[in-house]
């Protein structure tokens, strides 16, 4: 059989791992099988940019009809994947029809978590897909009621958005201060400050108990007893992994489709990135799943690199960036645990970065408005640097010579 | 199309890229495993400088949002940026690096100012 890729999934992960074949000179056929009908797409600006009316449904589209046509690229879009036939490397499709494979990319990605009591319909949504989000749109008006439930980034996110349409917003959040267990108390209340002062009603350790849609609006009821009338709601509550074709086809999945630094599943020609994933990144030191674009599009180079037949590793510290209310919010590292934060700058003027130390070493970073840092930041993280505290925290002392010689 | 110097060979170690502007052109020249490219110093996706990113294994790195492009033909390996850098032709002779610009390339890539971004 001549040579062909084929990804089960054909959103980001899947775009740049097909991009990044060509690019590494792979000359077989590769083959897209994704359950949306949608041209692959990219998801960050679902809930700032696209969902905002400054973007289109076209400009997220990663590939072109044309490239695919002439980069001997085949999407099967609208169609669903069953499992993978591991023994004669194949995937089986819904229905049974097969499309054989040299090596398998699963880039399933993950689908939003489910609450109990809040079923997704018309006015109540999950927010993943393009469709998802031209629907939430279609809400966003002046004066309209909006409830997020979760103050996560895609909570968080989608009442900048909806503020900036002019809506109400009501954010319901379970824990005592947004992203408190990735940010810290100190840095969730900052978090908290800011949906504030740009007019949110953010109501913090209040859980959902239900939302009913009414036919002209949903009635949303917390567990505290609070009833709130909306015209729409989003739910944004984390994710869980598509390991489910993984699983059909006995490659080994714990929170994930278990792979290591070469993108590599269990089980030999088959390869998975993104979202999808639970891999094992040496800056942390054990297996992470993450659902940031970043991370997709570097796992997918691997992937790609490696399925060309180079040697790849996925090691560069995680990142990731958040919209909100005009500002700038990043992310880099992955700290689940720290025994200091050192911030530099100034977290009242909302310009500032905080470090996330463990025993001396910076595993983590959060910045408000200091993208231009960044760059520095997750070179600090990559190089598991472990700066003086003083010297990090005085902006007379570049970042740049804080790095390790 | 005329040759122009850009820079001595020596400017642009390996690994390295930088900024150097010739008759109003803003340009990227990166250098990696030795070999010496002349791009767009704009990234397509919100005209972030390319010279703040990285030469990596993958290609140049926009140090804005992450976005990658191959050295040789510009195409946009990873997003957010979609659309392909321009890359000009360019050589090396008698230690300098030299680019290939024709009349209309000043028009497209002179200075700009940055489109909105956060960063």
């Amino acid at each position: 059989m001549p040579n062909q890729i084929v990804t089960v999934g054909a959103s980001q992960a899947a775009a740049v791992a097909t991009r990044t074949l060509r690019r590494r000179g792979y000359d077989g056929r590769v083959v897209l099988v994704g359950d949306e009908t949608h041209l692959p797409y990219e998801r960050p600006p679902l809930s700032k940019e696209l969902l905002a009316g400054e973007r289109s449904a076209e400009d997220v589209t990663l590939l072109s009809e044309q490239w695919c046509a002439d980069n001997d690229v085949e999407l099967r879009l609208g169609v669903r994947a069953e499992r993978v036939d591991t023994q004669s490397r194949a995937v089986v499709l819904e229905g049974g029809s097969r499309v054989e494979a040299t090596a398998v990319l699963l880039a399933t990605g993950c689908r939003p978590r489910r609450l109990p009591g809040v079923e997704g319909g018309e006015r109540v949504v999950y927010l993943r897909t393009l469709d998802d989000a031209l629907r939430l749109r279609a809400h966003l008006r002046p004066g309209a009621r909006v409830v997020a439930v979760g103050a996560g980034f895609v909570g968080s996110e989608v009442a900048s958005v909806a503020r900036g349409a002019g809506a109400e917003v009501t954010v319901l959040e379970t824990l005592d201060v947004p992203l408190e267990r990735v940010l810290g108390r100190r840095m969730g209340e900052v978090c908290a400050r800011i949906h504030r002062e740009h007019g949110v009603d953010l109501r913090t350790g209040e859980a959902v108990e239900s939302a009913t849609e009414t036919g002209s609006g949903v009635l949303v009821r917390t567990t505290g007893g609070a009833a709130l009338e909306a015209d729409v709601v989003v739910v944004g509550v984390g994710t869980v992994p598509n390991t489910e074709v993984a699983e059909r086809s006995g490659i080994a999945c714990d929170n994930g489709v278990l792979v290591d630094e070469r993108c590599a599943t269990d089980v030999e020609g088959v390869y998975a990135a993104g979202d999808v994933t639970s891999h094992f990144h040496p800056l942390v030191g054990r297996h992470v799943r993450v659902e940031h674009f970043d991370n997709a599009s570097k796992q997918a180079m691997v992937a790609g690199k490696v399925m060309a037949g180079r040697k790849g590793r996925h090691a560069e510290p995680h990142w990731f960036w958040s919209d909100q209310y005009g500002l700038d919010l990043q992310y880099a590292g992955h700290a689940a645990t720290w025994d200091e934060v050192v911030v530099r700058g100034s977290v009242d003027a909302l310009g500032f970065c905080a470090f996330y130390l463990d025993a001396g070493v910076v595993r983590a970073a959060f910045s408000v408005g200091r993208g231009a840092d960044m760059f520095l930041v997750r070179e600090l993280v990559g190089a598991a640097a472990a700066p003086d505290p003083a010297k990090l925290r005085d902006e007379d002392v570049e970042l740049a010579d804080l790095l390790p010689a | 199309m005329q040759y122009y110097r850009v820079a001595r060979s020596g400017q642009v170690p390996d690994g390295v890229v930088r900024r150097f502007v010739v008759n109003d052109v803003e340009l990227a020249v990166s250098r990696w495993e030795g070999d010496a490219y002349v791009t767009s110093n704009y990234c397509t996706h919100l005209d972030c400088l390319l010279s703040s990113g990285k030469v990596t294994d993958d290609g140049l790195l926009c140090s804005c949002h992450g976005s990658v492009f191959d050295l040789d033909s510009g195409e946009p390996i990873s997003p957010p940026a979609k659309e392909p850098i321009r890359v000009y032709p360019s050589r090396e002779e008698d230690g300098q690096i030299l680019v290939g610009l024709g009349d209309d390339a000043a028009a497209s890539e002179g200075p700009r100012r940055r489109r909105p971004s956060t960063i």
